[in-house]
Order: C-alpha cells, then sequence, then structure tokens
C-alpha cells in the first residue's frame, strides 16, 4: 500500500458518503424541535436523538411510577405486569401505558394488548387503569407517596368502546 | 487554499493503516461476543412470537426486506440463518480473511439485526452508533493491516520478487485510512450534543440543579434495581457535580476532535461516565467505550511499546538464515515478519550473508543452510529446522497462539520429518553455490528501527561453537569464545 493521494472520483464518492453519515446524523438530531420528518426515532434508525434524561426536575418532586391495572367483568382489578404480558419494559411502557396516557387513546390498539392477557389467563378484561404509585425521596431514603388514579379506560363489548 | 483543498486535506490525509485496522479488530471482536452473549440469540425466538400488530419496522428494514417484498416481516428461521451468516463473517472478518467482503457482510447484517429488534416498539439508542460505526468501517481499507489478507499479500508479493527485499512495515500510510476515524469522532460529537442540546432545550440550566440527577438516579435505580442509582440519588452535592461534568462533557465533546490532545481528558471522562451510568442507572453504553478506540492514535503505542519494550541490540537478537532464491522461503519469512511487529528477529537471506556467517561460523556448510533454516542464536546456538522455527516462534508474540501446536506430545519426532520433506521439495528460482551465489548484501533498512524490518547491518555474531552430528542444535561449548 502507498500513501499517494486517492483518485478524484474516489475521493468524491467518499465525501458524499461523509456528507451522507454526517448529514442523516444532524437531522436526527434536529428533527424533534424542526418536525421535519416522522415523530418516531426510529425512523432513520441508527441515525437517532439523543434526548433521553432531558427534563429537569425540582426538589421533592416525586418519581412517577406507573402501575397498569386491568379491570375485571366482577369489578376487580388486576395488576398487568410487562412479564404478564410478555413483553419487555419499554414494549410495555410505549406499548399499553403509552396507550392509557395518550391524548386520544386507541381503544382497539389498547383491547390487543388485552387480548394478550386474557389468551395467557383465561380472564376477560374490560379496561385499563392506569395509577401513579410514586417515590418520593425523603431525608430516610426513597418512600412511597400516595397512589393516584391517572386515567381509566373501558370498553364494553368487543364491538362498541368507549372511552372515559 | 481553497475550501475542497482543505476538506481533501482533512478527510484524505495519508494516516497509519495500523490505525484503523486496530478498531476494526477491536469494533468486530466486541460486536461478536456481543452477538454470542447478549445479542440475537437471547431475544430472537420472542420476538419471533409477536403478533403482526406489534411489527412496525423502520424504513430501513423495509429496504433490507425489499428484495422478498416491502412489506415482507422476516421470518424465524431467516432471522436465524441471517445470525449464523453475521457471525461467520464476522469472525472472517476478525481475521482479516477477504476483509473487503466479510466486513460489508458483517455490517449489512449488525442493521439488519438492529431495524429488526427495534421494529417491535422498543427502541434502545446504546447499538447505533456501533452499528454507524460498523457501516463506516465496512467501507474502508481497515483490511489492510493486521488481517490475513495483509499477511497473504505481502506473502504473495514476496514470492513473486527475484531475490528478497523487506517489505513495508505497521506504519504504512494509507490516504484512505483517516477518513473513517474521523467520521466515526465526528459521529461522536453529534451523537453527544444531541444530549446536550436535549437537556438544555427541555431543561435549561434548570437541569444542571442536582435534583434533576437524582431524580433520575433513583428512578432508574428502582427501575432496574440498582442499589447504586438509589443511594447515589441520595446525595445532591454529589448529583450536583455529576450534572455539570455531564452536560459540560457532552456540550464541548467537538473540542476533543478539533483539538485531539484534548481526547486525553475527554475520553477518560467519558469512559467513567458511561461506566457509571451503566452500574448507577442501568443504561448500558459501555459499547462507547470500545469506539473510543477510534480516538487512539495505535501507531505511536506500536512506535512507543517496540522503542521501550527490552529488545536486545541487533547484534543480540536471534539471526534466521534462510534460503532467499526460494519463494517458498520468502513467503514464509514475509509471513513471520508481518507478525514481528516488535521487530524481534533479524531476517538473513542466505545468499547475501554467507560470506560473514562462514567466517563467524565455519562449521555450517552453505548446502545445510539452503537446505533447512538456521536461527543463529546470541548464544551461540544454532537451531536448524523444525526446531529452527519452533524456536524463532518463542520470540514473536503474535504467533504464540500456534507454539503449542509446535510442542505437542510427538512434535519433536514428526515435526522435523514434515520439515524436511516440504524443504526437498520446495521449488527454487535457480540453483545456487557458494561459488555462484551473489553476495552483495541486499537493501537493507534501518536495523533497530522501531518499526521497520530489522535486518542485520554489522554482521555480528557469536562466535563459532562445535556440531554435535545429528542434532539439530549446534552447541557452543560453555565458557569458551567469550
Amino acid at each position: 500500500m502507498n500513501a499517494t493521494a486517492p483518485a478524484s472520483r474516489t475521493r468524491s464518492v467518499i465525501s458524499l458518503l461523509i456528507f451522507g453519515f454526517l448529514g442523516l446524523q444532524v437531522i436526527a438530531v434536529v428533527n424533534p424541535f424542526l418536525s421535519l420528518y416522522h415523530e418516531s426515532s426510529e425512523f432513520l434508525w441508527p441515525f437517532v436523538d439523543y434526548p433521553m434524561y432531558s427534563r429537569a426536575y425540582d426538589k421533592d418532586d416525586p418519581v412517577t411510577r406507573y402501575v397498569l391495572y386491568g379491570c375485571v367483568l366482577d369489578g376487580s382489578p388486576v395488576e398487568l405486569t410487562p412479564k404478564e404480558l410478555g413483553l419487555g419494559f419499554w414494549k410495555f411502557f410505549r406499548g399499553p401505558v403509552h396507550g392509557v396516557l395518550s391524548e386520544h387513546p386507541n381503544v382497539e390498539v389498547l383491547r390487543r394488548y388485552a387480548r394478550i392477557y386474557e389468551q395467557r389467563h383465561g380472564v376477560q378484561l374490560v379496561g385499563f387503569r392506569l395509577e401513579n404509585h410514586p417515590i418520593v425521596l425523603s431525608e430516610h431514603g426513597p418512600a412511597v407517596g400516595t397512589p393516584s388514579v391517572l386515567r381509566e379506560i373501558r370498553w364494553t363489548e368487543p364491538s362498541s368502546s368507549e372511552a372515559q | 487554499m481553497r475550501w475542497r483543498d482543505r476538506w481533501d486535506a482533512y478527510w484524505f490525509a495519508p494516516a497509519p493503516l495500523v490505525d484503523l485496522a486496530v478498531c476494526r479488530l477491536v469494533v468486530v471482536a466486541t460486536r461478536l461476543w456481543w452477538l454470542q452473549t447478549v445479542g440475537p440469540w437471547r431475544w430472537v425466538d420472542a420476538l419471533s412470537t409477536f403478533p403482526n400488530w406489534l411489527f412496525n419496522p423502520p424504513p430501513l428494514l423495509h429496504l433490507l426486506m425489499w428484495p422478498v417484498g416491502w412489506h415482507a416481516r422476516p421470518s424465524a428461521v431467516a432471522v436465524q440463518v441471517i445470525m449464523w451468516v453475521v457471525l461467520i463473517t464476522g469472525a472472517m472478518a476478525l481475521i482479516g480473511w477477504r476483509t473487503r467482503v466479510t466486513m460489508p457482510l458483517f455490517a449489512l447484517g449488525n442493521l439488519f439485526f438492529g431495524a429488526y429488534k427495534y421494529s417491535f416498539n422498543d427502541l434502545h439508542h446504546d447499538d447505533a452508533l456501533f452499528t454507524i460505526a460498523l457501516v463506516v468501517l465496512a467501507l474502508s481499507p481497515c483490511g489492510e493491516a493486521l488481517s490475513w489478507d495483509s499477511i497473504r499479500r505481502r506473502a504473495m508479493a514476496a514470492g513473486r520478487q527475484a531475490r528478497w527485499t523487506p517489505q513495508a512495515d505497521l506504519m504504512t500510510r494509507h490516504a484512505l485510512a483517516g477518513w473513517p476515524l474521523r467520521l466515526i469522532q465526528w459521529m461522536f460529537v453529534l451523537v453527544y450534543a444531541s444530549a446536550g442540546i436535549s437537556k438544555w432545550a427541555h431543561g435549561g440550566l434548570h437541569w444542571l440543579n442536582g435534583y434533576t440527577l437524582q431524580y433520575y438516579l433513583l428512578q432508574d435505580g428502582l427501575r432496574w434495581d440498582s442499589s447504586l442509582g438509589v443511594w447515589l440519588s441520595q446525595y445532591h452535592l454529589l448529583a450536583l457535580v455529576l450534572s455539570w461534568v455531564t452536560v459540560l462533557f457532552e456540550s464541548t465533546f467537538v473540542l476533543a476532535v478539533i483539538w485531539p490532545r484534548l481526547a486525553w481528558i475527554y475520553l477518560p471522562v467519558g469512559a467513567l461516565l458511561h461506566v457509571g451510568i451503566t452500574y448507577s442507572m442501568r443504561a448500558d453504553f459501555t459499547s462507547y467505550i470500545v469506539l473510543y478506540a477510534a480516538f487512539v492514535p495505535w501507531h505511536r503505542m506500536v512506535a512507543w511499546l517496540a522503542a521501550h519494550r527490552p529488545r536486545p541490540a541487533v547484534e543480540r537478537r536471534p539471526e534466521l538464515l534462510f534460503d532467499g532464491l526460494c519463494s517458498l522461503c520468502r513467503r514464509t519469512i514475509a509471513v513471520l515478519q508481518s507478525c514481528d511487529w516488535f521487530g524481534r528477529l533479524v531476517y538473513s537471506p542466505l545468499e547475501s550473508r554467507w560470506p560473514q556467517v562462514t567466517t563467524r561460523y565455519p562449521q555450517l556448510t552453505f548446502d545445510a543452510c539452503q537446505r533447512e533454516m538456521h536461527l543463529l542464536l546470541p548464544d551461540g546456538t544454532v537451531r536448524v529446522g523444525f526446531l529452527a522455527f519452533r524456536r524463532l516462534l518463542q520470540e514473536i508474540p503474535a504467533l504464540w497462539p500456534v507454539l503449542a501446536l509446535f510442542y505437542l506430545p510427538g512434535a519433536s519426532m514428526i515435526g522435523p520429518r514434515i520439515y524436511r520433506a516440504v524443504a526437498a521439495r520446495r521449488p527454487r528460482l535457480l540453483a545456487c553455490t557458494p561459488q555462484t551465489c551473489p553476495t552483495k548484501p541486499g537493501p537493507t533498512p534501518k536495523a533497530g528501527s522501531a518499526t521497520g524490518v530489522p535486518v542485520a547491518a554489522d554482521g555480528r555474531l557469536t562466535e563459532p561453537g562445535t556440531t554435535s552430528k545429528g542434532s539439530s542444535a549446534i552447541a557452543v561449548p560453555a565458557g569458551t569464545h567469550r
């Protein structure tokens, strides 16, 4: 091998590649601010933005802990965990939890998650209830705060649905 | 200087191939380890059972699946087959076998796995940059050094030459060896900048209040069962300091690329941050530490090691006498030289060294030296043939993995026979005797150079000993000739 300059064509092709890689990454970084394309980070994968842990918090802000319940016909709740649905944490979080929290919940999609539970456990669900069981950092370490219901969504029959 | 010239000067300045090659070794080895341990073996079966309504692939997977259908979902069998192909091509790319083919296949396979894995509403950021780096390396001449390809190329070139000439060394520079590493460095800048910009945009100065990091440490500590994270979350001052370090690091990482000397500060800080985040928040970005290999001037390390490693002067190094008119011998020596990174041996073609050798070692005959390679050791002993080969392997750390083969039971008995059988059948360029052989010394690179091919220039050797008939070792009687 030698250190002679590469051919002009080779340089041009590689320069385009460099522009392409850097350009795609820049687009992925600025997309959340400029909404250049799809809102999802996955769209340009592996060129993604890195917005994790970017929100600021104050002293005594409780740590949000979502707990999802499935509502059984008799009115009793059953806790739904990622394991219960065969999903990992993030699939669970971005699936049913985000689905319930969404401004316009897609009940049909939520029912699909419910069906996974129903098939696994033979129990029919008529809705989801999302609660926050916050953790507060006290002088004596982390402590559980007062739980609150964030949203409850019910559906009665497969053909009809309503969001509350 | 025109902008185009500046661009070319920055991206296409000749750079040592060894830097790129080490990066290939480190990145591919890490990825193979990941594939074997925490990679697709773990999740591919689970993903294949997910219903189609959960399958929402990124455009890249559509593109990769395009030959079988834009919306096709890869079957579990197809994913398993691709996994094996990726593992095999990765192993080949690691040793540098047909790197121009195996590296792109390996990179493509990793792109596929990433795109497939993130088709199920579960995006992770830790391996995006690693995947990009693999693609960049695949498009570069990363297999031109420290690879089977480069050894084979040198051996073939040595075989084609009319006589022995030492070849280029590890420090060879290549105009296309710099851009891949610089591109990976700039990708780091953008990735860290993205994290920094997000914090400034969403949290502003408020993010630096210490409570924010306490919050995240507690949140992830509880979520992922990290007692370290929960414990750290209780120390406000520590969180305050770490907040500033994190944001300053992410926002100013570009300085480490503009002024490479600053990388010696930024990289250790980055490594500590990633290790800390991994253990306290279970956000495993340690693959970034591996990718820091793109910032390390490995050629300087090799040069430094070669200069500082205890290495005897030329006259105290073992000297390998070989038949420089035999193409097989030249190829063998080229392979040995490729692996002898620290110049532990002196390689001497018999034809040019014979006058000095016969003066110092009158007991040796030209015919014998032509028949089998001779290793002249600093203590005056001489190893011949198989035993010479076995002994010289001890001097070359890169070949230590094969050394065990030469010490298997029976190796001392079978080895010399195999060696002699091969030596007797090797084709020679021309017949040569002490009277007809050219005795002019061949081209001699700087002896003792840290990285060059060390060929003895002065011919000083230890003094002659006595030959014991039938033995492959010639011993110098103790206490004599010193």
